[in-house]
Order: structure tokens, then sequence, then C-alpha cells
């Protein structure tokens, strides 16, 4: 999974796929390195994606068609932009809507007194 | 912002062959993570070796055949569940069908009932699921057209048997269709393929002579007219008992 200094294993499991389809559907292409150290400046480094998590995840859903490739020459090298595919954006909404969703609940049961929001309800 | 050269760029591609990455399209996402990485210290004042070092301490060199793998693995999951969905019913599937005939020996009730849930699973089920896993793996385009008659052939006579053994119409159509793919198709072309690519030529002759036999056995054996010798020889025999 992550290398993630700050959150243990069992927290962070699960999270990767929302992240990614987060940033896709906000940057429209990214490369992998990007991926990476874009989660780390946002975190502030508390989570570190390893491109051992990354990219078996980014060739799973580019299988799954939710993600498809643009190749753009760099001097030799090759650099593979990952997009989202309009299936891959529904889903994208989906899975973050879930995650919120998801986080909101868990937060009502670890800390019934606060009263949260995220941005809706004033 | 520093740039590669071109010899630089072959380094790191070679060290990440050597370390076990062999999936081309991870190849292309690796080298220009690690070249990545690699600009980014030299933004910083390193030299190139030091910043390849650098890198690749960070990075790991056990990691690059790990990366490989775990995409493997997540890219043929779907695979495994379905190789094991398809070997399951495959077995349950054979075993109605012997029981079904088992049955049917022994005049016993519920052989028809096994042997058309057996012979369904089989045609309808589990071969087009082989069919489809097998197509999919099957390296080239030859391959891929064998793997289509041979089981394309395999369902046809599975249902021809199911149509015969409950004296539906349309058996002997489809028997005589499924048996003409195989023998005058499927084994050619088996033949030629095995042929070229065995180490042991006489050995692949073997193969599909067998093959054969176990077609003109099967041939041989089912009721394909109207009245069977089998059934004739069961049928004289009744007669004899009621008299």
């Amino acid at each position: 999974m992550y290398f993630c200094p700050m959150y243990s294993k069992e927290i962070i499991k699960g999270t990767l796929k929302p992240i990614i389809l987060k940033l896709l559907e906000q940057e429209g292409r990214m490369y992998g390195y990007e991926i990476t150290s874009k989660v780390k400046v946002l975190t502030q480094g508390k989570i570190q994606i390893t491109e051992g998590a990354l990219y078996p995840l980014l060739h799973k859903l580019e299988a799954e068609g939710i993600v498809i490739t643009e190749q753009e020459n760099i001097g030799k090298r090759i650099r593979k932009y990952y997009l989202l595919t309009p299936e891959g954006k529904n889903l994208a909404t989906a899975a973050i809507d879930e995650f919120l969703d998801f986080m909101i609940t868990i937060k009502s049961i670890l800390d019934p007194t606060a009263n949260i929001s995220y941005g809706n309800a004033k | 912002m520093a740039t590669l050269s071109e010899q630089q760029i072959d380094k790191i591609f070679d060290l990440i062959v050597d370390n076990g990455v062999s999936y081309e399209s991870l190849q292309v996402d690796l080298l220009d993570h690690v070249c990545c990485m690699v600009e980014q210290k030299m933004d910083e004042g390193k030299s190139f070796d030091d910043s390849l070092k650098l890198a690749l301490q960070e990075f790991g060199y056990k990691h690059f055949s790990e990366i490989q793998e775990a995409t493997i693995y997540l890219l043929t999951l779907k695979q495994r569940k379905m190789k094991k969905t398809t070997g399951i019913i495959g077995i349950i599937s054979s075993l109605l069908v012997i029981g079904g005939v088992f049955f049917k020996i022994m005049h016993w009730p519920g052989a028809g009932i096994l042997l058309v849930i057996g012979l369904v699973l089989v045609g309808v089920i589990v071969f087009p699921l082989m069919a489809t896993l097998d197509i999919n793996n099957a390296s080239g385009k030859m391959k891929k057209v064998t793997a289509s008659i041979g089981y394309l052939a395999a369902i046809l006579l599975s249902i021809a048997t199911l149509f015969k053994i409950m004296h539906w119409p349309g058996a002997t159509i489809t028997y005589y269709s499924g048996l003409i793919l195989l023998v005058f198709v499927f084994i050619p072309l088996f033949t030629i393929k095995n042929y070229k690519t065995a180490e042991n030529k006489i050995m692949a002759i073997a193969k599909s002579t067998l093959i054969l036999a176990g077609v003109v056995i099967f041939w041989g054996l089912m009721p394909t007219g109207n009245v069977s010798h089998l059934e004739k020889t069961h049928n004289s025999y009744h007669q004899r008992v009621s008299k």
C-alpha cells in the first residue's frame, strides 16, 4: 500500500482509488509521478503514494475502461498521461460522494459531539 | 529544470529491465517516473550519478519486480475468479453426466434429469466459459481460431448428445455438424500447430490420432440412426421378456 508516515495502514486502505479519481477529475490528465507529488503536496507529506500502489491500480483502471492514456514524447522517453473516460467520470463522482458520506458516518460514531458540515449545510 | 541525455535515459531503462520489469506498458510508466525523480534531484544541484543512486535507494531495487507482480495480480484477478467458477461448474456438470449415464445403464429413475442438467451446464456454461478464457489467453490468430473451432465442436456435440438422449428433434444435424467440424477442421489445425512446435514429432502425431480414436469411439457407439444397434438389442430383449 502507500508509504504513509502519519496514518496506519488499516485506515489508508481503500482510499487510494477515490484520491486518484478525484485528482484526475480535477486536473483533467496527469502522469504517474505528477500524481504522487501532487498528493504529497496536498497532504503536506502526510500521505505519500508509493509507485507499488499507484501503477498497478492505474493499469487496472485502464483495463476496466475507467481511464485511458495519452502518450507524449519527452526527449527519448514516453510520458503516459492518464485521463478519465466518460464512464470513469461518472464513477469518480459516485466514488467521491460515497467516500465523503462514509467519512461523515464514521465521524458521527467516533466524535458524536462535533457538529460537522461539509459545505452544504450551515 | 534538468533534462536527461539519451544515454542517461537508456541507462535507467536498462536498470528497470534488469530488475525484472518485462511488462512493456509498465516499463514506460516506470522509466518516466524514475527519470522524473532523477531530474528533481539534479535540480537540487546533484550530479546524474548521485541523483540516480539516491532515486533508486528511495525507490528500492526490489520494488521494481514487486510492482510488476502487483500489476499482473490486479489485472488477472477477474480471470482467476472466472477460472475458479468454470472449474467448479465443470466438475459438478461432469459428475452429473457420469451419474446420469450410470443411472441410465442401471435403469434407475432420475437418469434423464441428471443428464439434462449436466449436459446443459457443459454445453451452455462450461464450454463457452472455457472457450472465452482460452481464446483470450491464446497468443496468435491461428491458436485463437483453433480454440474457437474446437470449443464450438464440443458445444455442438454436447448439445447433440442431450437432444439424442431426450429424443428431441434436430439431434442428428447438430451431431454431424459438430463431428465434421471436429474431424475435418479442428483436428487438422491442431495437428499442424502441434507438429510445428513439438520437440517430439511422433508424440505430436500420436496426440492427434488418440483424439481421432476417441472421436471414432464416440461416433461408433453413439446411436445415430433412427434405431441403433444397442437399442435394437435392448428392444428385442424387452419383447422376449414381455412374451
